[in-house]
């Protein structure tokens, strides 16, 4: 007989969905036994009693809920287990379905919903223009979430959208949060007198989280897509989400989040600014602090330092609470870091960063560069790094983003889908070169929601690989998100742990940590 | 959409939506970091489901409520603002005499209750099953609910808390019901029975929302519309409306009607005073 399970997190049946299915699954050919409940200590005791309860149950909280399946044999187990996987999906949608009115067009939606403000729109890039014209026509904002929108397109929409006083949100924007509601791939974060204008989607969910994990909050977070700091787009929506949190009474500071503005556009974010009594903090990767200083910005070097110095300002603090912050943490990861390194074998040389995110990717490049360590590549180089000759093989220190569109074709993004980074992980640790995998785990809506079952079997695959050529590796990972998130950032920080990774508050202090290693290796 | 009535234990606030059922959809209100004790949940439902402690029933579409915001006189669907026409009061009050037959009307609720599923399998006599989960789960139950009528509280609630299956396992419903008996006997005898709920609360503290939500709620007395029927049948009714008010009850959820049923006569047979006992 073989037992197996899995466990379903941060979704809920009712009772009779749960009850259908548990029967169901019993009466399957070749089954023995099984159980379908919600994963309370009682329970697990009551599994581990009647030969059910798995080593992975264990970790499973009181809102989880656990499947497990003795059947005759481990391909009856799996099998089934699929199966019932399934059948509480279709009991879910046919119930949908049944009472449901779901919308197939622009219109449709408008209809069910005559109150709404803001349409969100993912569709195919070359139709979505239209129905975002659409929707502008109608007087709601617009969240893009399409991408491959054409950029004359991107600029008739955001020119229309301002004449009318409204925001076009993208096109490619990932994350926006409006009055407290997560939009597309965001997190669940605190309320507060913050509000944040990105360009840049991981940035924004980067920024947005260690506020409310600081104890600050937000007032509004809204995304403008990567292309519109360009300088063809002129920072239309850029400037226009500026002038709408300047004007906002419940926001006290503003936080700019992107990768360096066209020079053009941020002239005009800088006379925007001017004169602001509101302080704005900037962070836009890669930009000369100096020149962000002239106009009467504070820069932030990471987004890690950004959300600090917000958090700080919104607490009535000032910058240097959140300098003080950083040295001492720069002080702890450094020893960390020559404890690490000096662990590994020789020959063991190389960080190779694996993000699921664009803005980590550039931000942990940054890092490197500030702390001195020049061999880096990339396939989202940023200068003076080099571009990798094949993105799929990495040489020397590699910082990859896997959520670039030649990983990307044809499949999930890899923030919902591990799959791809998990095979990577493993062939990494086949080089007997790496020494570190950086890590970045972006929880939130949208993203995957269980990281820790995909990720620790990688891990510990990626670990005995090495140890079998007598190495040892370092894993090192970042985790994006809140308490509050559906995949709840502190569990899945412990699974991380317990998997064998150091896990960091942020991604650039994950990225610190990696480079401090990298020197150390140098210098050996 | 129709707005008829909201629950007395709907907590004012902004709500963000936490799932989504046949009929019902789940709000919560700001998670603290404190953990779920701090989690406040409402439920829209839709009217077939019945008035409840922390309901909003209206008529129509759900999936037109895509947010949540309970005002003191109004609530906001996104931004459509309805008055609340009315209050459930979800205390449980009994008024009119008693029921000059209660030994009868329990024997007849049991009757109607023990064919059903989950915690009702304690009201069948105990007979040996295969090994297997339901084995386990079964003796597991019985356990709880035998130490819970020996008056054995903390020892009955702490074994049947978080046991069984549905998303508020049978367990937690249960204690519910027990609850639920306990008030029922304090408001048709004035006894005092609040030590002995507290200590039933205290040992069924849950970290699910759902069974928390609805055993904090049955802690201080509030109950969904069923619930009530069935006390009041059974201390005022006659037998034939104790069994309609035990088969009305077997349908909420899969078993959970059933199980808070169990709970409910677990406590009346325990608590009822005497010269009103009964026997199960």
């Amino acid at each position: 007989m073989t037992v197996k399970g899995l466990i379903k997190s941060g979704e809920y049946f009712d009772s009779v969905t749960l009850m259908i299915v548990g029967r169901d699954v019993t009466a399957l050919k070749g089954v023995q036994d099984a159980a379908v409940v919600m994963g309370t200590q009682e329970n697990k005791a009551i599994l581990k009693a009647a030969g059910l309860l798995l080593p992975e149950f264990e970790k499973a909280g009181e809102t989880d809920l656990l499947l497990a399946v003795k059947a005759e044999s481990p391909e009856t187990a799996s099998k089934v287990l699929a199966e019932s996987e399934a059948r509480l999906l279709s009991v879910r949608s046919r119930s949908d379905s049944e009472e449901e009115y779901r919308p197939k067009s622009f219109e449709g939606a408008l209809k069910a919903l005559p109150g709404a403000n803001v349409a969100l729109i993912s569709i195919a890039g070359r139709y979505a223009g239209e129905e975002a014209m659409k929707a502008l026509k109608a007087g709601l904002h617009v969240m893009l979430f399409s991408d491959n929108v054409p950029l004359e397109k991107e600029v008739e929409l955001k020119e229309f959208a301002r004449g009318k006083g409204l925001l076009v949100m993208g096109p490619d924007c990932g994350t926006a949060i409006i009055n407290g509601v997560p939009l597309a791939f965001a997190n669940q974060v605190s309320r507060g007198d913050v509000g944040i204008v990105a360009a840049a989607g991981t940035g924004l969910q980067e920024v947005s989280c260690i506020l409310s994990n600081e104890s600050a909050g937000l007032s509004q977070a809204i995304g403008t897509g990567g292309r519109d700091v360009k300088k063809e787009v002129g920072g239309i929506m850029f400037l226009e989400g500026l002038k709408a949190l300047l004007e906002d009474p419940a926001t006290k500071v503003v936080v700019l989040v992107s990768k360096p503005p066209h020079e053009s556009v941020l002239k005009k974010i800088g006379a925007a600014v001017k004169d602001s009594p509101k302080p704005i903090v900037a962070v836009f990767l890669g930009a000369e602090g100096k020149t962000l200083s002239r106009y009467g910005m504070l820069p932030a070097g990471t987004l890690e330092e950004a959300a600090l110095l917000a958090a700080a300002l919104s607490k009535g603090g000032d910058a240097k609470a959140a300098g003080k912050k950083l040295a001492d943490r720069e002080r702890a990861l450094s020893e960390l870091a020559v404890k690490e390194a000096s662990q590994t074998a020789k020959g063991q040389r190389y960080v190779r960063g694996l993000f699921s995110g664009g803005t980590f990717c550039s931000e942990a490049q940054l890092v490197f560069q500030e702390l001195g360590i020049s061999d880096v590549l990339s396939n989202a180089p940023l200068a003076p790094f080099k571009a990798l000759a094949d993105a799929l093989k990495s040489e020397r220190h590699t910082l990859i983003d896997l959520g670039e569109d030649a990983f990307t074709v044809g499949r999930p993004h890899p923030m919902i889908d591990y799959s791809l980074r998990c095979r990577r992980i493993q062939a990494e640790a086949q080089d007997p070169e790496t020494a570190l995998i950086l890590l970045d785990v972006v929880l939130g809506y949208g993203s995957n929601m269980d990281p820790v079952r995909e990720l620790a079997p990688a891990l510990r695959d990626a670990r005995s690989t090495a140890e079998q050529g007598g190495r040892r590796l370092v894993f090192a990972c970042s985790v994006t998100g809140t308490p509050e998130d559906p995949q709840d950032k502190d569990k899945v920080s412990e699974g991380l742990k317990a998997a064998g990774a150091l896990v960091f508050p942020s991604n650039a202090a994950a990225a610190r940590f990696a480079a401090r290693v990298a020197e150390y290796l140098e210098g050996e | 959409m129709t707005l008829l009535s909201v629950g007395d234990r709907v907590a004012p606030g902004r709500y963000r939506p936490f799932s989504r059922f046949s009929g019902a959809l789940a709000f919560v209100r700001e998670v603290h970091r404190a953990g779920l004790g701090g989690a406040v949940l409402a439920c829209v439902v839709r009217e077939e489901k019945g008035e409840g402690p922390l309901n909003i029933v209206v008529r129509g579409d759900l999936a037109a409520v895509l947010s949540l915001e309970v005002r003191p006189d109004a609530v906001l669907f996104g931004r459509r603002l309805l008055p609340i026409p009315r209050r459930f009061d979800s205390a449980l009050r009994l008024a009119g005499p008693l029921s000059g037959s209660i030994r009868e009307n329990l024997a007849a609720f049991r009757g109607a209750l023990s064919e059903g599923e989950g915690a009702a399998l304690l009201l069948r006599p105990a007979r040996a099953l295969p090994p297997s989960f339901q084995a386990e789960l079964a003796a597991s139950l019985r356990e709880g609910y035998d130490k819970l009528l020996s008056g054995d509280l903390p020892g009955g609630a702490k074994a049947l808390k978080g046991r069984g299956q549905g998303l508020t396992p049978s367990g937690d419903d249960l204690l519910a019901g027990f609850l639920l008996g306990l008030r029922a006997v304090e408001a048709a005898f004035g006894a005092d029975l609040a030590a002995e709920r507290r200590v039933v609360r205290r040992a069924a503290r849950s970290r699910s929302l759902f069974s928390e939500s609805f055993l904090r709620c049955a802690a201080e007395g509030r109950f969904f519309e069923g619930a009530q029927a069935a006390a009041r049948a059974l201390l005022q009714g006659n037998p034939g409306q104790a069994r309609e008010a035990a088969k009305r009850l077997s349908t909420f959820g899969a078993s959970s009607g059933t199980d808070l049923g169990v709970g409910l006569l677990a406590a009346l047979e325990l608590r009822l005073p005497a010269g009103q006992e009964c026997t199960l």
